[in-house]
């Protein structure tokens, strides 16, 4: 029982994590720059190289939460942490909600406009398969401030699953986390434009943010249900 | 800070041509007729920022193309 209970925290944070839209609209940015070059193939490689930055990016970060984890606490978190991070996560909610995204006709999101600006020339200028990369795995760094939380909590979960599965668990968070960037890779291989995804994420904009936010909650509770009051 | 410069601009509007998948000839025929309302529209102003560029180009570009207005509505309002 506790076993499904570790797994569903674990597939809820990585869908809660694939609900940040920072990496997707970066994806879109840099997808916007290649279309408009002259060489649209590179379209796939590209797209494909930034979501195994972002990827590796994630994978390397939950691996480096479950050894800091197991280092301080020989083990799982024990209940006032986990407690803590609960509180972590109920803060966050009300960030998404209120924070996320700026009051825009578009979908710009909390982070600084230099920042922003900074991220669209470089994907304007991404024209290889390392500069791809590089773009996937800060963007993915970019989105720690509201994701730390929910790998902490995966961690948490993932460590007191067996060891045997454990690096599967690993490869299940970050699956989870990069079903938008796949999402958008497919509906753009299959004819989607720009313009359509856009709009798509401008009109669902606001159901996104309340999902996301309640799903925060729903994770916090879960684990207090689960790993505290159990 | 970037000065404006109409084969920029046209420059600019045939790239996001070629990413909606336009014909190349009718976003250049489209373009042709933006740049000089917006030619005109720049003439009659001091200093202007990028946003009101792209705020005037998404206007003018409406009545032709609503998709390529629209790319130039969410310039730099996509993250």
């Amino acid at each position: 029982m506790s076993g499904m209970a570790d797994l569903a925290i674990i597939v809820l944070a990585g869908l809660i994590h694939a609900m940040l839209q920072l990496g997707v609209g970066a994806m879109l940015t840099l997808y916007h720059a290649i279309l408009g070059g002259k060489v649209k193939a590179k379209a796939r490689t590209l797209g494909r190289n930034y979501m195994l930055g972002a990827g590796l990016f994630n994978m390397l970060t939950v691996a480096a939460c479950c050894f800091v984890v197991l280092v301080i606490f020989s083990g799982a978190m024990p209940e006032p942490a986990v407690i803590i991070m609960c509180g972590v996560l109920m803060i966050l909610a009300a960030g998404i909600w209120f924070l996320y995204y700026r009051k825009s006709e578009g979908t710009e999101l909390w982070v600084p406009r230099s920042f922003a600006k900074f991220i669209g020339e470089r994907a304007e200028e991404t024209d290889d398969n390392v500069e791809a990369f590089s773009l996937g795995m800060t963007m993915a760094a970019g989105e720690m401030p509201f994701a730390i939380a929910l790998v902490i909590m995966a961690v948490n979960s993932i460590l007191a699953l067996p060891q045997s599965t454990q690096i599967m668990a690993i490869m299940l968070y970050v699956a989870m986390a990069e079903i938008p960037m796949i999402v958008l890779q497919v509906a753009v291989r299959n004819g989607k434009t720009v313009v359509e995804i856009q709009r798509w994420r401008v009109r669902n904009k606001n159901f996104l943010k309340i999902m996301a936010g309640v799903c925060y909650v729903v994770l916090a509770i879960f684990v207090f249900m689960f790993k505290v009051m159990k | 800070m970037k000065k404006y410069s109409k084969n920029q601009m046209k420059r600019d509007i045939m790239k996001e041509g070629r990413v909606l998948g336009l014909h190349n000839g009718s976003t250049a025929a489209i373009a042709d007729r933006v740049v000089e309302e917006i030619d005109e529209w720049v003439m009659k102003r001091g200093d202007i920022t990028e946003a009101d560029l792209n705020r005037v180009a998404s206007s003018k570009l409406k009545k032709y193309n609503p998709d390529l207005a629209y790319m130039y509505k969410m310039k730099g309002k996509v993250i």
